[in-house]
């Protein structure tokens, strides 16, 4: 995809631009002096160390040989396959979106959905049983032996 | 010769029927909660904190502090096998001990972390029993710019431990530090929440830590399209190291044990701190560091071997002064006090059979640990083989449970996967994450005393070289900082030389 030399000066590119805009954040609050620190002084120095090791990362990226390839261990990261990304991306965040409004019952199950629908070996059967199976495990280890405060079922079960 | 008396009665004590029953309770207990994403000692000594209630001291003590130590080895297998940090100390040990699992040698990766924990352990008791005053003392004369000069050290040293340049390694510990920061400060500010309830106390460091390293891999696995973690050589035989291999990883383990137990006596970090330190040491005195993060065996066994050793050392301010390190070592000491029993000089002074009683059992405990996992080590090492597909569902909703249940916020659910991005992202461009979750850890503490020194030294910088304990440090620090730059200059006369002639 990218070669070594790019690799260096787009991540360094993009801590530039963050610590900057870090930077720019914690200079909003209030400064303070040495002695008595205020909220923003800390994050100031940390801002200030952020962009001049960003500056540090892309000379080094741009003085690195032109002629470099890849990373030697990328050779997997080649191309972003979207099925399983979207898959795992979605399991979470359903998990996220029902937790709290339909509880760990529903929100395992569909998770536990939302992920196998990602792998081309998954089937109906084998996912459906999966989500029950781990849905009670679930509520067996988190709510009823450690005790855990999770809605289970909202609205039947809190 | 009154010391090792008081050892054998303590050990008497710690073999009782109950109280060795107690003791394997809770380090099994402590293995099974550690192993779960996100949970960790914490939860299950709360857990059962009520019912120690109700067991005589020396019981209920021995059953905690069981659960605690378990607790650890319990992260460092998680981690090995999946990539899931049950602990920030044990983030570590995901660097070389899940390319191990990959490569399909858990087994090893697991007996190496169980022994090098046994001999940790072991050691940290032994020095414990024999350096109590003298650590004790130590843990009193760190002020805060001997604290902030280890806490940079820890740093300086995680950054440079992983491949590439040390810039890009300290661009981690500076980004970790940055996310520190988010949250209520010490002067009461809210920093960089953009008005969300959800951030008033900093981000979630389960999401943080799950994502960047347990979600990454789920993310990276998939898109690779494997079909499973690795096929596993299951025999026995494979499982456990050659007696050749383990002795040439003592050295390693001595020195984890060695930072282990100095780091173990600072409160709150120290854990962390030293495990990240003992494998930078590592990495550093390697002859060849590059076999680090690839699965070099003493990248497990030196944080492993340091992580016990401060488990059991940070006992010794706890019981000593009565200052715990940690909220777990906190919980502790309160369910000594709920039985009347003060930690403490008062401790050591009218309930010395307590205390030896403890000190025994910790042996006990480690021991059993080791009695306990060897065997199972066959049945993680087939966790391993079970497909992805039924798998990563799994990881997923436990890592979202255990980030969701932190403060019982769906927001901390979809963080976990803004790090996972994140996480994966710093993959392709050849980030290490272990340095910014350090920094991430360290931060809130780093900049407290940071602020405090200041204010001792009326804003003077040059305040940490002039106090001669954090100039020691710091001096070390810039030797670790510059140590590759060293290192660079050297081989190119040899390799010069080797030309030549």
């Amino acid at each position: 995809m990218l070669g070594a030399r790019s690799r260096e000066i787009v991540s360094g590119i993009a801590l530039f631009v963050g610590s900057s805009v870090y930077l720019h954040a914690a200079l909003q609050y209030r400064l303070g002096s040495a002695t008595r620190m205020g909220p923003g002084y800390f994050p100031m120095l940390l801002g200030t160390l952020g962009i001049i090791l960003a500056i540090a990362i892309v000379i080094r990226g741009m003085t690195m040989s032109l002629a470099s390839g890849p990373p030697p261990d990328s050779a997997d990261e080649d191309r972003l396959s979207l099925r399983p990304f979207v898959a795992i991306a979605a399991s979470v965040i359903v998990f996220a979106a029902t937790i709290h409004w339909m509880g760990l019952l529903v929100a395992v199950a569909a998770s536990v959905i939302a992920a196998a629908a990602g792998d081309k070996s998954s089937t109906l059967k084998g996912t459906l049983l999966l989500a029950v199976l781990l849905a009670a495990g679930c509520w067996l280890i988190f709510v009823y032996l450690l005790g855990l405060n999770i809605p289970v079922l909202v609205g039947v079960w809190q | 010769m009154n010391v090792f008396h008081d050892l054998i009665a303590g050990l008497a004590t710690a073999f009782a029927p109950m109280n060795l029953l107690y003791c394997l309770l809770g380090v099994t207990l402590g293995t099974l909660v550690g192993v779960l994403p996100g949970i960790g000692a914490l939860a299950a000594v709360a857990m059962l904190l009520p019912i120690s209630f109700h067991l005589d001291p020396t019981a209920a003590i021995i059953l905690l502090a069981g659960i605690y130590y378990g607790g650890e080895y319990g992260g460092s297998t998680s981690s090995i096998l999946l990539n899931l940090p049950g602990d920030p100390s044990s983030a570590v040990t995901c660097l070389d001990g899940n390319p191990l699992a990959k490569q399909g040698r858990a087994g090893h990766a697991l007996f190496v972390a169980a022994m090098a924990s046994l001999v940790g352990g072991t050691s940290g008791i032994i020095l414990l029993i024999l350096l109590s005053p003298v650590l004790a003392q130590f843990a009193l004369d760190i002020g805060s710019p001997e604290y902030f000069a280890l806490m940079a050290m820890g740093l300086i040293a995680s950054a440079t431990m992983s491949e590439g340049p040390p810039a890009k390694g300290i661009a981690m510990v500076v980004v970790g530090l940055m996310l520190g920061t988010v949250g209520l400060d010490a002067t009461g500010t809210q920093r960089f929440t953009f008005d969300n309830p959800a951030l008033f106390e900093g981000i979630n460091l389960v999401a943080l830590a799950m994502g960047l390293f347990g979600i990454s891999e789920v993310i990276s696995s998939a898109n690779r399209g494997d079909a499973k973690v690795a096929e596993p050589k299951i025999a026995l035989r494979s499982m456990l190291l050659p007696v050749r291999d383990m002795i040439g990883l003592i050295p390693a383990i001595l020195r984890g044990t060695a930072i282990g137990a100095f780091f173990g006596v600072l409160p709150g970090t120290g854990q962390t701190i030293a495990s990240f330190m003992s494998y930078g040491v590592e990495k550093r005195l390697a002859a060849d560091p590059s076999r680090f993060g690839k699965g070099a065996l003493e990248g497990v066994a030196a944080p492993e071997a340091s992580n016990n050793a401060a488990v059991q050392t940070s006992f010794i301010p706890a019981l000593t002064l009565g200052i715990p390190g940690k909220a777990t070592m906190a919980l502790l000491l309160g369910a000594l006090m709920v039985h009347g029993i003060n930690p403490g000089p008062v401790l050591m002074r009218d309930h010395l059979d307590l205390f030896w009683a403890l000190v025994g059992s910790f042996w006990i405990g480690n021991v059993l640990l080791v009695i306990l996992n060897v065997p199972l080590i066959g049945i993680w090492v087939r966790i391993l083989s079970i497909p992805y597909v039924i798998l990563y569902p799994v990881v997923i909703v436990l890592v979202c449970i255990g980030a969701y249940t932190m403060s019982n916020n769906p927001f901390d659910v979809y963080m976990v996967f803004l790090f996972g991005v994140i996480g994966y992202a710093m993959r392709l461009f050849q980030y290490n994450p272990a340095p910014l979750l350090l920094g991430f850890v360290l931060g809130p503490m780093m900049e407290e005393n940071f602020r405090r020194a200041m204010l001792l030294s009326q804003g003077d910088f040059l305040f940490f070289f002039r106090r001669p304990l954090s100039g020691v440090i710091l001096a070390i620090t810039v030797v670790l900082l510059l140590w590759p730059l060293i290192g660079m200059a050297l081989p190119r006369q040899k390799s010069r030389a080797s030309v030549r002639a």
